[in-house]
């Protein structure tokens, strides 16, 4: 039992880790907390299941097409609500203020469209138990582990040896340096919404494959998942993606010994506590501009 | 014509029209309460959108738990009165006491570092409050909710919407007048300080720490209050009520209305109860949509919410005016 809930854990934390390093790397290039971060991966999960319900198409079409929409709906949201903000001098309240907007047009959009009762997704990745000697794993955890870990991988690469990685990490290290240096800002920010957008639907359709399809889905994993980037850190991606394992595992662990209903109390009781005691987290970076 | 609106000015005519309203419904529609009741409900919007400005206008921190609050006083006066029967009076002030109390602390945390993080922690509060309502069922009844008792004022029977419509109108009344007072006097000047100039209100010697919390708290006290009155004001009380998405209705309010200035504020409250009255048949997340938008609208043209319409519309006309068309 114990084992298997570590696992599980994991998974699900790996989930929040993918939902929070889009968060994370929009926030860092572009200062927005993008609120409707996890209510366009809802909306993109909903693209899914529409296209795995018509005739004819593959499942990696569906989850293709999905993503594909994801990155095209960063675009949309930069392009359109963020730079026209950008260019009238928005801080970060008002980029706040903007995403909730957002998040509250995508939400009744999807409801619109969708319905506000709950769907059942059909299983990609099947839920059937592995072995390995006297352990077990089901397999739709091991697919999410992997999943993620290959992003990792993927997103580190991206960041130490490519020329958008790098410019990404600079301007987040100094904006006005960075233009200096000739770096094109804007297509910078396409590029972090586009990539976040696309992790963020990769997390949907993880998430989904574990609870139920509604529009609301997402909220209780983006809470999650900022919960879990405070824990380790809001600055760093590796802090963020500690972070959110742990809360994962710790959220397992309470469901299985104390009780299911108490993880989002949990989550939120975690948010104020490290805020309390250390508010940088645990591999955040000292120099945030303190109060 | 002009010239005694001009005297008078807006404020007593609206105040007159406000004590005398329940009396204008009882000629225009005897057997109708839902206009007395609509108006309460706009009213105690007016309480929380109040509040809310004080801590977003004024000290310039955002809150999305607010619903949270007001589910904390609505469960407080709701059970006093009811479980312990307790007079409405002192049930509105221990649910003041209560949520402020609740503000303070969670404030405290909340703004050791970065204002940005007082969101994340009222989200994660405003989220809480109804899961943890609903899993303490044997005092409050679960999803289910459960029925609050007609109260009581020092003695009086104030049950029913004619009569508790005043109780409502004195209590909005007051919060208002001393909103008014508490902006203008050292406590308000205080918080705009800290909005404006960290620095600079450090080296006036504000306790920028102190001062935002107890913005927070003030903002909570309101909601609470709010809270308090609006479980009487329907009777009944169930988490569903308070869910992420009505915090957020609160602070459209706000933004839509105008978050520097009171009167915006109210007017962002009687936007959200008509528009949700008129969207209340329509198909389900349209009047999200419909709010989302505006909401994205009014950031991006008027960041200062409706209440600046006004003001940009006269700077553009005598922009309009000193500068003659083709010169430029």
């Amino acid at each position: 039992m114990l084992f298997q809930a570590v696992i599980s854990g994991l998974a699900i934390g790996s989930t929040y880790a993918l939902t929070a390093l889009g968060m994370v790397m929009i926030y860092k290039t572009s200062h927005v907390l993008n609120f409707a971060h996890g209510e366009k991966a809802m909306f993109t999960t909903f693209i899914a299941f529409s296209l795995l319900g018509a005739p004819h198409v593959p499942v990696w079409g569906a989850v293709l097409l999905a993503l594909l929409s994801a990155v095209f709906i960063g675009f949309g949201v930069e392009l359109l609500i963020i730079r026209p903000a950008r260019k009238r001098g928005a801080n970060e309240g008002t980029y706040v203020l903007i995403m909730l907007g957002f998040f509250l047009a995508i939400e009744g959009v999807a409801g619109w469209i969708w319905g506000t009762s709950v769907h059942r997704f059909p299983q990609i990745i099947s839920d059937a138990p592995i072995r390995f000697g006297g352990l077990v794993i089901s397999t739709d955890a091991l697919v999410t582990l992997l999943i993620t870990c290959l992003l990792m991988v993927v997103l580190y690469l991206f960041f130490q040896f490519t020329l958008t990685g790098m410019a990404m990490r600079a301007m987040s290290e100094n904006l006005d340096g960075s233009l200096l240096m000739g770096i094109r800002a804007n297509r910078i920010f396409l590029a972090a919404w586009g990539m976040a957008c696309a992790l963020g639907a990769t997390a949907g359709l993880l998430v989904v494959n574990i609870t139920y399809l509604y529009p609301g889905m997402m909220l209780p994993v983006l809470l999650k998942a900022m919960a879990g980037a405070i824990l380790g850190g809001f600055d760093s991606y590796p802090g963020v993606l500690l972070g959110c394992l742990l809360l994962g595992l710790a959220e397992s662990l309470i469901g299985l010994y104390i009780s299911t209903e108490l993880k989002v109390v949990f989550a939120f009781l975690m948010i104020t506590v490290v805020l309390l005691v250390r508010p940088t987290g645990i591999m955040g970076s000292k120099n945030i501009h303190k109060v | 014509m002009t010239s005694i609106y001009r005297r008078i000015g807006w404020k007593p005519a609206l105040g007159l029209l406000l004590l005398l309203w329940p009396l204008l419904t009882r000629l225009i529609a005897p057997d109708v309460t839902y206009y007395d009741y609509m108006v309460s409900l706009i009213l105690i919007n007016i309480c929380i959108a109040v509040g809310l400005c004080l801590l977003m206008g004024y000290t310039g921190l955002v809150s999305l738990g607010q619903a949270g609050f007001v589910a904390v006083g609505a469960y407080t006066a709701g059970l006093l009165t009811t479980n312990y029967s307790w007079d409405l009076l002192p049930a509105l002030l221990a649910a003041a006491v209560f949520s402020g109390l609740l503000g303070f602390l969670l404030g405290l945390a909340a703004i050791r570092l970065k204002s940005t993080y007082l969101i994340l922690v009222t989200l994660g509060f405003g989220v809480s409050v109804p899961h943890l309502i609903a899993m303490w069922k044997s005092v409050t009844g679960g999803h289910d909710g459960m029925a609050v008792n007609g109260p009581t004022l020092l003695g009086l029977d104030v049950s029913g919407p004619k009569k508790y419509y005043y109780v409502v109108l004195v209590v909005t009344g007051l919060l208002l007048w001393l909103a008014r007072n508490m902006a203008g006097s050292k406590i308000g000047r205080s918080f705009q300080a800290v909005r404006d100039s960290e620095a600079a209100a450090q080296a006036m010697g504000i306790n920028i720490l102190i001062t935002r919390a107890v913005s927070f708290s003030i903002s909570a006290v309101y909601a609470g209050i709010a809270g308090g009155l609006y479980a009487h004001h329907l009777g009944y009380i169930s988490p569903g009520d308070y869910e992420i998405i009505i915090s957020l209705n609160f602070l459209i309010m706000v933004v839509v209305g105008g978050s520097r200035s009171m009167v915006g504020s109210a007017l962002g409250a009687v936007f959200l109860v008509v528009i949700t009255e008129l969207f209340s048949r329509a198909p389900a997340g349209l009047m999200a949509v419909f709010l989302g938008c505006t909401i994205m609208a009014v950031m991006l043209a008027l960041p200062r919410g409706l209440a600046s319409l006004p003001d940009v519309l006269r700077e553009w006309w005598y922009k309009r005016k000193g500068e003659p068309r083709g010169a430029a």
